[in-house]
Order: structure tokens, then sequence, then C-alpha cells
């Protein structure tokens, strides 16, 4: 009877466990992440400009021109700063407010009753249209002291989508990097469709807001500022990640490559 | 105003730390799961001298289910002449009672107790339980349990370690392809077990008791007065106790048993709103005791002082997302957007959002299992359904240790007879 090789062994999930490839790891680190986050620190200033003049592009095919402009504001220190739109701020009226008002509380009324009532979408709405009854509420009795114009709302989140990038090269690097047993190539293509994605999503939101801000008016930008921030940037993180997980998953389950599990 | 804005910053600040704390815990736990050294169970000891076991299994209508629960009990394969297996009927209205006398004169080794008076709700009926019970150690399960056949021995085995005062086996759904929310606690259910207690129990710190599919030597319970009626969370109140008199509870990731998970939000929202007020409750009476005790090592006191305060967290995070807001309208959104602006999203959703991601991922890729990764973006919205829910869960905790108002026990709905009746329709 021929002798059982070891690898052969098919382990149980109790205890089985990887074995951590240092090589794969670090250069994964010194391939994608640094020089990633390297090159993000020093050209987030173009980055923004770039982005700043795509926007300003597009929106002025839908407002006057003259409104519009590019400006400049200091982000990090040593560093850099960001290069941001300014466009005029608009002021909601006093019906507008009532309207939403009204509005807000027949959605919250919605998301209160039946079967809806306590489920995670739900609540979140509703803490959404909460926000957004305080900023009606706001607007209605002393919109002369809200302290934002869509101009600093602008510089705002440009720097917070900065913020977002940055993080996201730590976050992103570190999950795909470290936390599995995937191919070098698949964390490659999970990283930078994360990067990717993530410039994508934040350039044409940057684009969405603004357009909605100045269209409709400053009314909306409590709820924009913490419905669609940096949660929903998450939402396509975790989605790239799962992605990979599976990826990673189907891969350590099949045929040969079942030996990369260790034994204990 | 400005002390108000200063306030509110530090305390915007204090939650970004906090949940970096749990991140980088997340983080280790996920990484040694992964890739450490998996401390073994004692599944290689042999021993003929077992201890005697007490099967404790509270019910409170539960003529739904205990049929699965008490057929899997017989079929395992532990010793009989020292297992006795004690259904608690505690104000049963169903037929519960006849159904368990039924199963009393066909098996003499299982023994009901009938309880129609004094305190209800689970601590009270396994205090009265085990005042009857004859075994050493007691095992404990929830009515819709279903144990595999080798589970007590797996379990049991833990207690020839002196060290040991309590043991907790792995929980699996056994209704995950049911819907959505199944599917999500599946996730949550790998994410908690796989990973979170086993690389807990790996590095030496706090692996919880979870009240069920686990067990406890009876000797140490009763010594020390019974489980307290107070507390709704007797399995952390347990887990605590042990710690903080010398003794260890130890996780089997290998003794698996097969439960029900909550089919509807409004059951898992009740649910994790008892937890929180219970777990809340035992943070409040341990939290210094844990940091004061000669018994526990460093790392366990550390890891326990964040076990214990797990489910403060999610109000904490409801308050900082009302101080965020606050901040918002008083014009100081730039404490969102400074330099610091990438830890602060970092920090956020590591623990807001994503800790329990890369936890679970980890626990899919050990347990090989494809089916739901997908899924995984809703956990998303999971947060604020925890962070409503648990911190309803913590202002009723508030409200018991103000007023000393008695707890309320209510069990958590069961399912299995609406599928029969869906089947039968």
């Amino acid at each position: 009877m021929p002798r059982m090789q070891k690898n052969q062994i098919y382990y149980p999930r109790t205890y089985r466990r990887f074995q951590s490839d240092y090589k794969n790891q670090l250069l994964f680190l010194l391939i994608c992440v640094l020089p990633s986050l390297i090159l993000l620190l020093c050209f987030y200033p173009q980055l923004t400009n770039l982005l700043s003049r795509a926007t300003q592009g597009c929106l002025s095919i839908v407002m006057p021109a003259e409104g519009l402009g590019i400006q400049y504001g200091e982000y990090i220190p040593f560093i850099g700063g960001v290069y941001f739109v300014s466009l005029p701020s608009n002021t909601p009226s006093f019906s507008l407010c009532m309207i939403n008002l009204l509005v807000s509380f027949g959605l919250l009324w919605f998301c209160f009753t039946s079967k809806r009532k306590g489920k995670p979408l739900s609540i979140y709405f509703s803490i959404m249209l909460l926000i957004h009854v305080v900023s009606c509420i706001y607007f209605a009795l002393a919109s002369q002291y809200f302290p934002y114009t869509i101009t600093q709302y602008s510089e705002l989140y440009i720097k917070q989508q900065v913020g977002i990038w940055l993080s996201f090269v730590v976050i992103a690097g570190f999950v795909t990097g470290f936390m599995n047993n995937g191919t070098l190539l698949a964390r490659c293509l999970t990283f930078f469709g994360i990067m990717g994605y993530s410039l994508v999503f934040g350039s044409v939101r940057y684009l969405a807001l603004l357009y909605l801000l100045s269209a409709a008016s400053s009314l909306y930008m409590p709820v924009v500022f913490f419905a669609l921030g940096p949660f929903f940037d998450f939402l396509y993180l975790v989605f790239f990640y799962g992605l990979f997980v599976e990826h990673v998953i189907r891969r350590v389950n099949t045929g040969e490559r079942r030996a990369v599990w260790k034994w204990f | 105003m400005e002390v108000v804005l200063t306030i509110l910053k530090v305390y915007f600040i204090c939650t970004v730390l906090l949940m970096l704390i749990y991140a980088v815990r997340h983080a280790v736990f996920s990484y040694n799961r992964m890739f450490g050294r998996q401390r073994m169970y004692y599944s290689d000891i042999y021993d003929s001298d077992m201890p005697t076991v007490s099967i404790l299994i509270p019910m409170h209508n539960e003529e739904k289910v205990l049929s699965y629960v008490l057929d899997s009990l017989l079929n395992c394969t532990y010793d009989r002449d020292r297992l006795e297996i004690i259904p608690i009927n505690d104000n049963s209205s169903d037929r519960t009672a006849e159904l368990l006398e039924e199963y009393h004169s066909r098996y003499p080794f299982i023994r009901p107790i009938h309880r129609s008076e004094g305190e209800r709700g689970k601590p009270a009926g396994l205090n009265d339980a085990m005042k009857v019970a004859r075994g050493e150690i007691v095992i404990v399960f929830d009515a819709d349990y279903r144990p595999g056949k080798d589970l007590i021995n797996s379990l049991a085995l833990a207690f020839q370690d002196p060290e040991v005062g309590a043991v907790m086996g792995r929980v699996i759904p056994y209704n995950v392809n049911t819907n959505t929310l199944t599917r999500l606690l599946n996730l949550e259910r790998s994410g908690g077990y796989q990973a979170d207690q086993q690389a807990r129990y790996n590095l030496k710190t706090v692996p919880q008791y979870g009240g069920t599919v686990g067990g406890f030597r009876k000797d140490l319970v009763m010594e020390s007065g019974g489980f307290n009626t107070r507390v709704l969370a007797d399995d952390t109140e347990l887990t605590f106790r042990l710690y903080t008199s010398g003794w260890k509870v130890v996780y089997a990731n290998g003794a698996e048993c097969y439960e029900e998970v909550p089919e509807t939000w409004a059951v898992r929202g009740r649910q994790v709103r008892r937890w929180s007020s219970g777990h809340n409750n035992v943070m409040f009476r341990y939290l210094f005791r844990t940091l004061l005790t000669k018994h526990m090592s460093l790392r366990e006191k550390l890891d326990g002082s964040l076990l214990l305060m797990v489910y403060m967290v999610p109000f904490l995070l409801a308050l900082a997302l009302l101080d965020s807001v606050a901040l918002f309208f008083l014009g100081e959104m730039n404490v969102f957007v400074g330099w610091w602006a990438a830890f602060f999203v970092g920090a956020y959703n590591s623990y807001g959002n994503f800790a329990p991601f890369y936890e679970i991922a980890t626990a899919l890729m050990i347990d090989g299992i494809d089916q739901d990764v997908k899924l995984l973006p809703l956990l998303t919205f999971n947060f604020y359904f925890y962070m409503w829910n648990i911190g309803l869960g913590f202002l009723d905790a508030i409200g018991d240790l103000v007023t000393h108002r008695k707890v309320k026990w209510a069990k958590t709905e069961r399912f299995t007879e609406e599928k029969k009746k869906e089947t039968l329709g």
C-alpha cells in the first residue's frame, strides 16, 4: 500500500490555518501599497486640480460659467493643499423648507410603519431623514446663520475625499495584502480595482453633489454630507473585498491548492 | 459656547480613538486566526473516567421544538450511566409538560422539572434544576438546539483540566437559507466563533461562555450562590465570575451545535436589545472587578474589559453621530476634514463598519464557505440596526441600574412550527 502524503490530507476546518507568505506580502507592499501611497501623497494637489477642472467643465454646461471658479486651500502641512470648485450658493426659500419638512415627516412615517419598521434600511433612512428635518427647521428659522456656503462645502468635500483615498490605500492594502492567502495578481487587481473605483466614484459624486446643491439648494447639504459620505465608499470597498475573498475561498478549496492549509 | 464646542470635539476624538482600539483588536484576532498557531482543544485526551453530566434545557412553551433537542441528545454517544437530561419546564401553557412527561416515561434519565411558581426566567430555572441535578458538570442547551452525537463528550473533556471552570462550543445556524437575515446571521456567527472565539482561545485572553452549547462545574456556581436572577446575561456574568475568581473558560471549536437563528428583523432586534441590556448590566458589575482582580493576566484584563464594553460601544457611536450632527450645524464641520481626516475615516469605518467584515471574511476563508460572501456589503447597513437596538438595550441597562427594577425575561420566538404549517399548507 503506498504511503499517504501529508499534503493529500484535507484538513478539517476546526484548526486549519494559512501559512504566511511573507514574500508575496512584502512584494505586494512594495509594488502596490507603498508606491500608491507615495504617489497619492505627492500628487494629490494635482489630482484635485484635475478633478476640479473636469468638474468645472461639466458644471459649465448646465450653469453660467462666470459663477464658477477654482480655488486653493491648505490641507496637509508640508505636503500640499487641495484645489476645489467655487460656485454661488443657493439658499432655500421658506416654502421649499416647509415642503421638504412635510415630505420628510411623511417619509419618516413610511419608515416607521408596517413591516418596514425596525429594519436596517428603515433605520438608516430614518436617521438621514431626521438630519434633513433638522436642516429644514434650521433653514426655515435661521437660514442667515447657516455656517457654510457651497464653496466651503466643495472645499470640505475635496479634503474629505482625499482623506478617504489615503485611508483606502492603507485599509485596502491591509485587507488584501495581509488578511488572506490570495495570489499576488488577485491582490493587485483587487487593490487597484478598489482604488480605481474610488477615484471614479469620488469624482462623479463630487460633480453630482455640487450640481444638486447649486441647482436645488444648500438645504440638502447636511443630509448629503452624512448620507453619501464615507459610508457609501465602504459599500464598494467591501463589495470588491467580498469578490476577492470568494476567489480565495474557491482557490484554496480545490485540487492541489488545498495543500496550502497548514497542519495545525 | 467655546466650552460646549470643546466638549463636543473631545468626545468625538475620544470615540475615534476607542474605535481604533477595537479595530486593532479585531485585526489581531483575524490575523491570529488566519496565520497563528492554533491552540488545540482537549480532543486527544482519552479518559474512561469521564465526569457525570447533567444537561439542563430551559423551556417555556417549547412544544414546537423540544423533540428535536431531546431526540438529538438521545443519539449522543456519552455514557448514559453518567448522563441525565433535565428539561426545565418554566410556566409553559402549551403541551410542553405533557410531551416532557412522555419522554420521561420512555427514558427515565430524562427527568423534567416543572416550574409553575417562583421567579421566572432562565437563571431561576437553572438554579432550581441545579438543586436536583446529580452531575458534576452542567451542560446547557436552548430548546431549539440540535447537538451532534459527540458533542457532550467533547464539551465534558475540557473539565479534565483542573483550571477550567467553563467550556463553550461552536454554534452554527441550521436555517441559513431561509432569507437574507438568516444568511447574514450565519456570516456573523461564523466570524464570532471561527475567528473571534478561537483567536481569543489561541491568545489566552477571554473566550466567552455563551449560556448554551457550553458547560460549567456545578459546584463552582452553586458555591457562589447560583445564577443571579437579576441579570439577563447569565452567560457573560458567569464568564467574568469565573475569571475574576481564578478559573478559565475554554473554547471548543470542534464541538459544533446547530441552532435556529431569528428569521425576522423584529425578533432579531428584540434579541440583541436583550443581550445588550444584560451584557451592559454585567459590565456595570464587573468592569472594575476585572481591572483590579489578581487572578487575571494583563492580557486577560485588557481583552476582558473590551469584551465587557462591547455592547456599550454602539451607544457611544450613536452619541458620536448626534455629536457630529451638532458640530456640523455649529459650523465645525472642519473637525471631519482636517489633515487627520484620513485617520478619522479609517477609524470610523474600521470599527463602525469594517471590523466585522475582515473578521467574518477570515472565518469564511477558514470555513471554506463561499456561498454568501457577496452579502458582506449588506452588513454595512446592520451597523445602524445594531446601533439602534443595542443602544436601546444600553438604556434599558441604565434603567435597571438606577431603578433596581426586576429584569423582564423574554424568549426568542421560534419559527420551526410555522415552517411545518407552511409545508402542510
